[in-house]
């Protein structure tokens, strides 16, 4: 009878390794996050244009940052 | 060339924050004000001028505080818009945005606070000087 349990318990491992990946992985997507007048926090949409226009200017200023560091 | 207000508090802001690289300053209508950390380049006005425009789109009543945090691959870019100045910071991507936004708002404050100072001296520079003015009020009498 300890089959299912132990199952059960695997099951349990493999999700939570699931979910750590899968939180590591958001935590690594390009993200843009706006606050308006100290209000609530919103992620803008993922590939939306203003989401995609920002993201093109954070890489651009990224890049003339290792640029002016010399790497 | 003599370091500028907008220039020493930019520097002020790397040496406050050992996580902030690089730094922009604008005013709202997108003219560059500042820069520290960044290659000096021409493109610097012209993507501080972009960076304002999307803020004017994320807020188009003008005026508001805007917060804009941007994480890509190789790093973060942090813009602040508040009152008369837009701030932009580069750091790299292990950061806690509300650390930067706090070092951000206190010296985006202080230069706020130095224009404002600056403009309520300048009008009494334009005023006669007291001995003149004592003159005038003798003469008058």
């Amino acid at each position: 009878m300890s089959r299912p349990r132990q199952r059960r318990a695997l099951g349990g491992y493999a999700e939570e390794v699931a979910a750590a990946m899968r939180r590591r992985r958001d935590v690594r997507r390009p993200r843009v996050r706006v606050r308006v007048d100290h209000g609530e926090a919103r992620v803008l949409e993922e590939g939306s244009a203003g989401a995609e226009r920002l993201l093109a200017l954070a890489r651009e200023l990224l890049d003339e940052r290792e640029e002016a560091a010399g790497g | 060339m003599a370091a500028t207000t907008h220039d020493l508090a930019l520097g002020y802001l790397l040496e406050l924050s050992a996580d902030i690289r690089g730094a922009l300053l604008m005013d709202r209508g997108g003219a560059l004000l500042a820069s520290a950390g960044l290659a000096p380049a021409g493109a610097l006005a012209d993507r501080g001028r972009r960076i304002v425009r999307e803020v004017d789109a994320l807020a188009p009543g003008g005026g508001e505080v805007v917060e804009v945090d941007v994480f890509a691959a190789r790093g973060a870019l942090f813009v602040l818009a508040e009152a008369a100045h837009v701030m932009v910071c580069t750091t790299n991507r292990t950061v806690n945005p509300g650390l930067i936004f706090y070092d951000m708002h206190a010296v985006l404050r202080d230069i706020d606070r130095a224009a404002a100072a600056e403009e309520r001296r300048t009008p009494a520079k334009r005023r006669a000087p007291a001995g003149k003015r004592r003159e005038a009020a003798g003469s008058g009498s």
